[in-house]
């Protein structure tokens, strides 16, 4: 069975897009060794990053304009080995989101889903989501 | 930097507020809470946006001297905004 293709969650797809993430070394070094497998982001991941980008919380005086930010994204979902952006026309499913016990796991938790509807693996830093849905994603450092 | 803040009451109880409200000190410590308020109002507009490396499949956004480190905490609590 070849392996399947990833799809990143909204901190590592970001962490890879941004020199000041502490992980940005380890994200990037990662998706580049790992995008021939296969790839994709959500589209939520997609518009996670256009906020964190234009957040002047998160990138000081540096925050980028709208145009920008989608360029950013969609720069990085091209190239020799194209990302996919992931849609659900689904809705949240009760086996997965009837476990959910805080408000930050739903959006996690809908990642999961969209990612194991399209037969990805979420990739993630989240030790916890990890162990909660340890059969559909990858935690890394 | 460590530093030592003399805060009215008002404020000191407006800024316990809000972390309780975001979860406790854990999730949303004093330190924090002050300094993404320091950074909305003085901020301002940016001089210019960070240097992009665009390059066809390998972007790198890079930091500049007035951008912060950013932790997996700090992505969560600015997409739970």
């Amino acid at each position: 069975m070849p392996p399947m293709p990833y799809a990143l969650d909204n901190d590592v797809f970001f962490a890879a897009l941004y020199e000041g993430h502490v992980a940005h070394i380890d994200a990037r070094g990662w998706l580049d060794a790992n995008k021939s497998m296969g790839w994709a982001i959500a589209m939520e991941t997609y518009l996670a990053a256009m906020r964190l980008l234009m957040n002047p919380t998160i990138l000081g005086r540096g925050i980028l304009d709208g145009a920008l930010a989608r360029r950013a994204v969609e720069t990085e979902l091209a190239g020799a080995h194209p990302g996919r952006v992931l849609f659900s026309g689904e809705r949240p499913k009760g086996e997965m989101f009837d476990r959910a016990t805080g408000h930050r796991q739903v959006m996690d938790f809908w990642l999961i889903q969209t990612a194991r509807a399209h037969g990805h693996t979420l990739v993630t830093r989240d030790k916890a989501l990890s162990r909660a849905w340890p059969d559909d994603s990858m935690l890394l450092p | 930097m460590k530093t030592t803040l003399e805060l009215p009451e008002d404020v000191a109880a407006l800024l316990r507020q809000e972390s309780a409200a975001r979860g406790g000190r854990r999730k949303a410590s004093l330190s924090n809470l002050v300094s993404y308020a320091v950074r909305e109002v003085y901020s301002g507009r940016p001089d210019a946006p960070a240097q992009v490396d665009l390059k066809a499949g390998r972007v790198v956004v890079k930091r500049g001297a007035q951008m912060p480190a950013v932790r997996s905490e700090d992505v969560a609590a600015a997409l739970d905004d």
